[in-house]
């Protein structure tokens, strides 16, 4: 690995060029020009990521940068210690590019993707390679694949949930104030309305099944799944009798 | 060297300050043939690529492959381009999802992909989208040609004949798949195509025509069918594997239905040579030796060993479920060793296995991932 703390980079750069070359370098690379860990944040932090104008999500929309971060319950992987991951996406992408790619084309609609000597992959990297060691370990990031009719669950701890886990997205229940944008459905109401022939029954699978699986398993859209991992079934039942989808 | 430096970081692009490392090193698992034969086997339901140190029947490692990363991919057989580095791998979507929004939505079909490897570590050099349900892939190192399969069965659902046909796919070269520059020739074979093979020029495609109880032959030049003839002498035969020997001279179609191996020469219209008849379902078989040929079989499963000169089974053998659940592939390294891929149950990792070329009895194992089906192999 040629990774090294910017501060001892420095002292070593610092050594070869003595006085002259030490200062001419720091002044020009200084407050005009951010240092790459500090753009990689920003982009970290920015739609620019993707250069579909369809795209409402950032990095930080679905990753922390630390895991257990209460109430908040994103799905994602933290990513301290993603650069030194060998596996992700549960196992199925052995690359790190590879899985930022997959997260800008399913979710952020930009299909072309970055290679690793891009201006944007590259500083992605190094923000990320700041934040080592951190877990080093696969993600687990197990989907549920067959739907299943779930128990009825308990409000009060749904509400606490949707808090946590659709709140960043959706914006409040039943209004939406604050969701990522307008394109983002209002819940439960605008995914009613959208399901409006199907059964009580079958519209609680149905959003069991967007909680689940988001975008794949051929649903579309561009919400990511929450994985048994994240939410156990008695959470998505707390949730839906949060919601009031309560199939009956 | 520092006035050099301080050149560059001024030259007015953005200095990258605090990061001067490799971005994205390369974290894969790096497989050197070292002199060893290795093998390479798709597991259709876990989405990997295994490959395996035949020589010692080690297993080097399992890595993912697919475009898609929560859905399963179906990875469905490799074949190796030695000249290139490259692997191929067929991608099927097989359609397993019946989830309530999507089949109210109206469900459809996914289509294919053949995925071109970097033979050391798998990683991705390049995709092309083909027709729903890639099935078996072919390629001629004499011509550098790779044709697909497309075992298409709602497409051979359709009650006009000709629209039952699904596209045998023809990509020349198919190093072009790494350049983006492919451009898939397609060409309506047959109903529900299986397991292809060329011959030994790359000008001939010979298809198992599940649909149609038929064997085909095409001409990868012009594109043209040449023949259709019967899969086997039975009346109703339903080929499914296909297996061309060495020399590309004869050509092995296993028939589900009539539990029967249909030897064929390899012509432009084929002649049916000899019939062996198995116990069970028969798969991917291979010639032993010039006169010998080994047969795996399903339901039940086991294999046996014929004298196609007489027709006559040397010997036959059945399995247990945790000997060799499922055989469906045989292979015969250039030492004479002899191989078996076990499918498994489809959701417990499958296996290869080694046999007594003699006896069939199974001398060691390796266990791979989900559903293997089929081993590509690279010689040193």
């Amino acid at each position: 690995m040629n990774r090294r703390p910017a501060t001892s980079r420095a002292t070593g750069l610092c050594k070869i060029a003595a006085l002259v070359g030490c200062c001419a370098l720091n002044a020009c690379g200084s407050d005009a020009d951010p240092s790459a860990v500090e753009r990689g944040r920003q982009l970290f932090e920015s739609k620019a990521l993707s250069h579909s104008h369809l795209n409402d999500y950032t990095c930080r929309t679905c990753h922390d940068i630390e895991a257990n971060s209460p109430p908040f319950k994103k799905p994602g992987a933290a990513l301290a210690g993603a650069t030194l991951r060998p596996l992700f996406w549960g196992g199925q992408e052995p690359d790190l590019l590879g899985a930022i790619n997959a997260c800008r084309n399913y979710f952020m609609t930009d299909n072309q993707p970055l290679s690793a000597t891009d201006e944007q992959a590259r500083l992605l990297y190094a923000y990320l390679a700041s934040l080592e060691p951190g877990d080093t370990s696969p993600s687990p990031f197990t989907i549920v694949t067959d739907i299943e009719a779930l128990p009825r669950g308990t409000a009060g701890r749904g509400q606490g949930l949707f808090v946590g886990a659709c709140a960043a997205c959706h914006g409040r229940m039943h209004d939406g104030v604050n969701r990522l944008s307008d394109g983002v459905p209002v819940l439960p109401e605008d995914t009613l309305a959208a399901h409006a022939q199907f059964s009580a029954r079958v519209q609680r699978l149905v959003f069991t099944e967007k909680i689940r699986h988001g975008l794949f398993l051929g649903y579309g859209g561009v919400m990511p799944p929450f994985s048994q991992e994240l939410l156990t079934d008695q959470d998505v039942s707390d949730l839906l009798e949060a919601l009031g989808v309560i199939g009956e | 060297m520092a006035l050099t430096a301080l050149a560059v970081g001024c030259s007015g692009a953005p200095s990258d300050g605090d990061f001067s490392g490799v971005a994205y090193p390369n974290r894969r698992p790096s497989f050197e043939p070292a002199g060893r034969r290795l093998g390479y086997v798709a597991n259709r339901n876990s989405d990997t690529v295994s490959v395996l140190d035949l020589d010692a029947m080690t297993l080097l490692g399992s890595v993912p492959v697919g475009r898609d990363p929560v859905d399963i991919d179906g990875p469905r057989h490799v074949l190796i381009d030695a000249a290139n580095r490259l692997a191929y791998v067929a991608l099927s979507y097989p359609f397993s999802v019946q989830s309530p929004h999507v089949l109210s939505q109206g469900a459809t079909q996914r289509n294919g992909y053949i995925q071109a490897l970097d033979l050391l570590d798998l990683r991705v050099d390049g995709n092309l989208r083909v027709d729903p349900n890639a099935t078996d892939i072919a390629f001629s190192p004499t011509t550098g040609r790779l044709s697909v399969s497309h075992f298409d069965l709602f497409r051979a659902l359709q009650s006009d004949s000709e629209t039952r046909r699904a596209n045998l796919v023809l990509v020349d070269p198919a190093s072009a798949i790494v350049a983006g520059n492919a451009v898939p020739r397609r060409v309506p074979i047959c109903a529900a195509p299986a397991a292809i093979a060329f011959d030994g020029a790359g000008s001939r495609v010979f298809v198992a025509c599940t649909g149609e109880d038929s064997l085909a032959v095409v001409d990868s030049q012009t594109d043209e069918v040449l023949s259709r003839v019967p899969a086997g002498s039975s009346t109703v035969n339903k080929p499914y594997a296909l297996v061309a020997d060495a020399e590309r001279a004869r050509l092995l179609v296993s028939n589900q239905v009539s539990t029967a191996v249909s030897v064929f020469d390899m012509s432009d219209t084929p002649q049916l040579l000899s019939t062996l008849t198995v116990l069970g379902v028969p798969f991917f078989s291979v010639f032993v030796t010039d006169t010998t040929v080994a047969v795996p079989f399903q339901n039940p499963n086991g294999a046996a060993l014929f004298d196609i000169t007489t027709g006559a089974e040397l010997v036959q053998v059945e399995y247990t479920a945790d000997e060799c659940p499922n055989p469906a592939e045989f292979t015969v390294t250039d030492d004479d060793r002899l191989r078996l891929v076990c499918e498994g149950d489809h959701y417990r990792p499958g296996a290869v296995v080694e046999l007594d070329p003699s006896t069939l009895a199974i001398e060691s194992s390796v266990s791979v991932d989900v559903y293997p089906e089929r081993m590509a192999i690279t010689h040193p």
